[in-house]
């Protein structure tokens, strides 16, 4: 726990005590993961025959192709790509810009606005399901992407995060733009805006998790295929398939592929961005 | 002109920049639960007819309901073993592995690889892992000649290991909010320390805790907030068994919403929840002021 | 000026986006002609939803919606005799919808709330009566009438699925019952014939002691808490849970605890069984389990998980043979009862799917038995699936249970499930526990009466 402040190079046990502690969490980490994959290829007989061998004695695939005429799965993964996608690029520019005036503009009643947004995160999503449904529905959006992509389009953790950034970044760089006589807008879009790229990965990845691993929400305001994301295949083969545990795992580990890559393309970025949105 | 105005008057820039993401939270956000907090008070049927005014009915209802106390137990339990042990092991973590180096970023990476699975899957494969007939870890232990127990199917072993599916899939996003605030403490502190002699813990406990102590609070509000609305890793696991021993107020309301159709009782005890974490949160943004006015 | 102007651009642009998307729907569902399937979209989110519906459709078709749960392996099964249906006439187009069950309770209660919903829906019979309260269902009274199906056809018991309240309510769908699998390896380890599977209580409780081996991890047989298991032991000793007539339970009258007790003694005393809620299906596969009865659905994945596996009529109580039977049935929603046109398509489904081919090939492809008993003894049936055969002999014992009874979900874990739970696991007094649980039983039954 004290590695931070060892700046010895000579040998420590204490600093190898933590590297072996750091690794056996790491395994324990990714064990599932590699549990996953290699039951995924096992046949029926090896999975309740001897499940406690790590690795299949014959490596069966058949999983990985069954699936896709099984399932429309790719069909799945194309609709939830296109809607975290237009998710997270609406919800980044509107929680950006609402991040920004909390954190830099003042206007009457921020505080005020400020902890009423906080508040919705704690509304659990079944309290507010039905007459969200109603809503979307008077407003014509059921079986729209507009119906699925807008009521995400802002929402409390997002704003307070870019709060925060935008808490952190030094004063002098707008107040100049002030004297200027740069308007608002111009300072954010000008000034602002192209500081926020570790930030905007950040915030994007979780956006782009939480709406990719969603279920119920896409899932109540769509009725058609062409919506249905790829977290409803998942609850259909959750328990369906019975004995077919190895169809069940190649399912999970597909739909888990496309957060997995995205993160780690994003994961250069990923502290740089929380650092500087300085949550603390 | 006007505009320009306009963009000088900054209350109204103000208002501007936040008025897109207002009009979205209110809209589908505010409204909702102002619905669903009005007619919490009414009762009526799943086509929303006749709707009857009935007081605090589905309040009574609810807290008269041995379930609901039961589920709120089991909530209380979870939010208590999760919310210490993801913080404890975050905290750990993010201190032994903070500073740079190439193995420090792999360990990063894998550490935060659970955080972007769905819950779903995560709770589906380690259930799957610990089954009692085809789960890995069970068949080992067998090996090894250890006591095997079913943990989702016995009563006292199903909440801790929900607990852990919880803690393991969520550790890693605690440990990078944590990392971060960690790189913003300034390396002079650790060295003027090191000057005076400080040993390690008390550098642990004098410089870096407190450095980074407004994150732990961020974490531990934002982690007790997701906790009291656990579910998802309840359903896919246990759905509540066994004997609601791990049913928790999500799960209760979604019972009562979805499964007994008793949409009444199950809005009242959503809104008993929120004002539940409303506290909570409220408590703990007190105790995190005074405790920075300590420091 | 110049510079601003932008940035104030952006923000006026993109609430001009978010209140146009609010107020239109406008053309919205051109992204729906481009889809894959050629079935049309449902009918777009408009008020008139019914209305619309007709006018979607191809050729002057009338598209029906159709909810269900069947997600499993029969999910391609089913959805190909759907395409079946809609090449064979061009007056009705069914589109499907097919869902996990939870997602589908969950999304009926928030699209009940609107209006929306599908035009018909399959359920099982403990939902019944619940929704029909809730007015979703629609009375098919004239659907009978007309004789449009032979109700004599049906297994023993089934047509009480399809009343509720002195109406017809639905139509069939499907049909299963319960038997007993066991796993004839296990049965000769323990010097037992395979061939002459148990007939009564007696024979089965002493099977299931000679095959228990606590030390391996190896048990007898499933004595489960949920769902209707322990319920039907109690129907084999001449008793019964509820009245369904005058609304009372019957959980403690002496039929019923000498049936609880008979078997709580073996779980508890004689540890022949698992924990109550294992999961069975794993243990039988895995060989650690000896016998377990339940439905159809099962034969399928044995064979795939490679077991060995006998299957026989479930054995006879000391009252009488008796074993569960039901089915899922389809359901005309009010939604779908407003347009005449929408209800008699859905009647055409409805006959056409009872129509011996189209359950020939449904019984066959999914190895449940046909909701019809002319079938019985099928040869062509029996050559795709022997086990069938226990099944359709099954359907002249069967019985179906919390057939309308509203509160059935709430009864199942809060009376059921909980009371059977404290007599398996915590090995409660079985007379006091079942006491009480009627008294929690008659609460309930009695908002029913």
């Amino acid at each position: 726990m004290d590695s931070t402040m060892n700046r010895r190079k000579s040998f420590d046990p204490g600093r190898l005590i933590i590297i072996l502690l750091l690794m056996a969490l790491a395994v324990s980490t990714i064990f599932p993961f590699i549990w996953m994959a290699s039951t995924s290829v096992k046949s029926m007989g090896e999975i309740l025959g001897s499940p406690q061998r790590l690795l299949p004695v014959h490596y069966d695939f058949s999983t990985y192709t069954k699936i896709w005429s099984e399932v429309p799965f790719g069909r799945y993964f194309v609709n939830s790509l296109v809607f975290s996608c237009s998710v997270v690029i609406i919800a980044l520019f509107l929680n950006s810009l609402a991040g920004y005036a909390f954190a830099r503009l003042q206007f009457k009643g921020r505080g005020l606005l400020f902890v009423l947004i906080l508040c919705t995160m704690m509304i659990p999503f079944q309290v507010t399901m039905t007459p969200l449904f109603l809503i979307i529905y008077k407003l014509g959006m059921i079986d729209t992407y507009q119906g699925l992509i807008i009521p995400r389009a802002a929402d409390a953790f997002g704003i307070f995060m870019m709060r925060q950034f935008f808490l952190t970044l030094p004063r002098d760089l707008e107040e100049s733009g002030r004297i200027d006589g740069a308007s608002e807008f111009r300072i954010f879009f000008q000034i602002m805006l192209p500081l926020c790229k570790p930030a905007f990965v950040t915030l994007g990845v979780f956006i782009f998790m939480g709406n990719w691993n969603d279920l119920l929400y896409p899932l109540l305001m769509t009725n058609s295929e062409q919506f249905r994301p790829i977290q409803a295949a998942i609850a259909l083969f959750a328990g369906k398939y019975g004995t077919d545990y190895s169809f069940v795992l190649t399912g999970l580990l597909l739909a888990s592929i496309p957060t997995l890559v995205a993160y780690l393309f994003a994961q250069r970025f990923f502290v740089s961005g929380i650092a500087m949105t300085g949550i603390k | 002109m006007k505009w320009k105005a306009l963009a000088w008057n900054k209350s109204a820039v103000g208002y501007l920049f936040i008025l897109p993401s207002l009009v979205v939270m209110t809209v589908f956000v505010i409204v909702p639960l102002l619905f669903s907090l009005i007619s919490s008070l009414f009762s009526f049927d799943i086509m929303l007819h006749n709707f009857k005014f009935i007081g605090f009915d589905n309040y009574h209802a609810v807290l008269d309901d041995d379930r609901f106390w039961n589920s709120l137990k089991n909530t209380v339990y979870f939010v208590c073993g999760n919310v210490p042990l993801q913080i404890a092991l975050s905290i750990l973590v993010a201190v032994a592995i903070n500073k740079r180096s190439r193995l420090n970023i792999v360990f990063r990476t894998v550490y935060f690889l659970p955080v972007v699975c769905s819950m779903t899957i995560v709770a589906m494969a380690i259930a799957m892992m610990f089954d009692f007939n085809i789960g890995i870890v069970p068949a080992l232990m067998r090996q090894l000649g250890l006591p095997v127990v079913d943990v989702f199917n016995d009563t006292r072993w199903a909440m801790p290991a929900i607990i852990l599916i919880s803690v393991y899939k969520s550790f890693g996003f605690t440990m990078i909010i944590l990392l971060a605030a960690l790189q913003g403490v300034p390396e002079s502190l650790y060295e003027a320390a090191e000057i005076d002699g400080a040993g390690r813990s008390a550098m642990f406990f004098r410089i870096t805790l407190p450095s980074i102590a407004p994150s732990i609070a961020f974490v531990v509000i934002t982690s007790i907030i997701g906790s009291f609305q656990v579910f998802d890793q309840v359903y896919v696991t246990t759905k509540g068994g066994p004997m609601f021993k791990t049913e928790t107020i999500v799960q209760y309301i979604y019972e009562k919403a979805f499964v007994t159709n008793e949409m009444g009782p199950g809005i009242a005890s959503a809104i008993l929840l929120f004002i539940l974490i409303l506290i909570v949160t409220m408590i703990n943004l007190r105790m995190g002021r005074k405790a920075e006015q300590n420091f | 000026m110049k510079r601003w102007k932008r940035g104030s651009w952006l923000v006026a642009m993109c609430a001009t986006l978010l209140i146009a998307s609010a107020c239109g729907n406008g053309n919205s569902n051109n992204t729906g002609k481009s889809s894959a399937s050629s079935t049309p979209t449902a009918a777009p989110a408009s008020s008139e939803a019914a209305a619309t519906t007709d006018t979607k459709a191809p050729e002057g078709k009338v598209t029906i919606t159709y909810w269900n749960g069947f997600s499993g392996s029969d999910r391609p099964v089913l959805e190909s005799l759907v395409k079946k249906f809609n090449e064979s006439q061009n007056e009705v187009e069914v589109k499907m919808e097919i869902m996990s069950w939870d997602v589908l309770y969950q999304k009926l209660t928030t699209a009940t709330a609107s209006g929306q919903g599908p035009d018909f829906i399959a359920f099982g019979p403990e939902n019944i009566a619940k929704y029909a309260d809730l007015g979703v269902l629609a009375p098919v009274d004239d659907f009978y009438a007309n004789n449009m199906i032979d109700t004599s056809l049906l297994p023993k018991g089934y047509d009480q699925l399809l009343h509720y309240k002195d109406h017809f309510i639905g139509f069939p769908m499907n049909y299963f019952a319960h038997a007993l699998y066991y796993n004839k390896n296990m049965v000769k380890a323990a010097g037992l014939d395979p061939e002459n599977p148990p007939t009564n209580w007696d024979e089965m409780a002493d099977w299931a002691v000679k095959m228990t081996d606590t030390k391996k991890g190896q048990y007898g047989m499933t004595i489960s808490s949920g769902w209707v298991y322990l319920t039907q032991m109690i129907w084999a000793n001449g008793g019964d849970v509820i009245d369904y007539k005058n609304k009372t339970s019957l959980i403690n009258k002496p039929e019923a605890v000498e049936a609880v007790k008979y078997w709580a003694d073996l779980a508890i005393n004689k540890k022949v069984s698992p924990a109550p809620n294992s999961d069975n299906l794993k243990m039988f596969a895995s060989g650690k389990l000896g016998m377990m009865y339940d439905g159809p659905w099962m034969s399928p994945q044995f064979k795939e998980a490679k077991v060995d596996y006998g299957i026989a009529l479930m054995p006879a109580g000391p009252a009488k043979q008796v074993t569960f039977g039901a089915g899922l049935s389809m359901h005309l929603t009010s939604k779908g009862a407003k347009d005449e046109k929408v209800k008699n398509a859905v009647y055409k489904f409805a006959q056409w799917w009872f129509e011996k081919d189209t359950q020939k090939e449904w019984s066959t492809k999914i190895g449940f038995p046909p909701v019809r008993t002319d079938l019985a003894g099928d040869p062509d049936l029996l050559a795709a699936n022997p086990d069938l055969d226990i099944f359709m002999k099954s359907a002249d014992i069967g019985q179906p249970w919390l057939v309308g009874i509203s509160n059935s979900s709430k009864i199942l874990t809060e009376v059921f499930q909980k009371y059977f739970d404290q007599i398996l696991i915590k090995k409660a007094d079985v007379q006091s526990t079942l006491d009480q649980a009627s008294i929690d039983l008659d609460k309930i039954l009695a908002t029913e009466r």
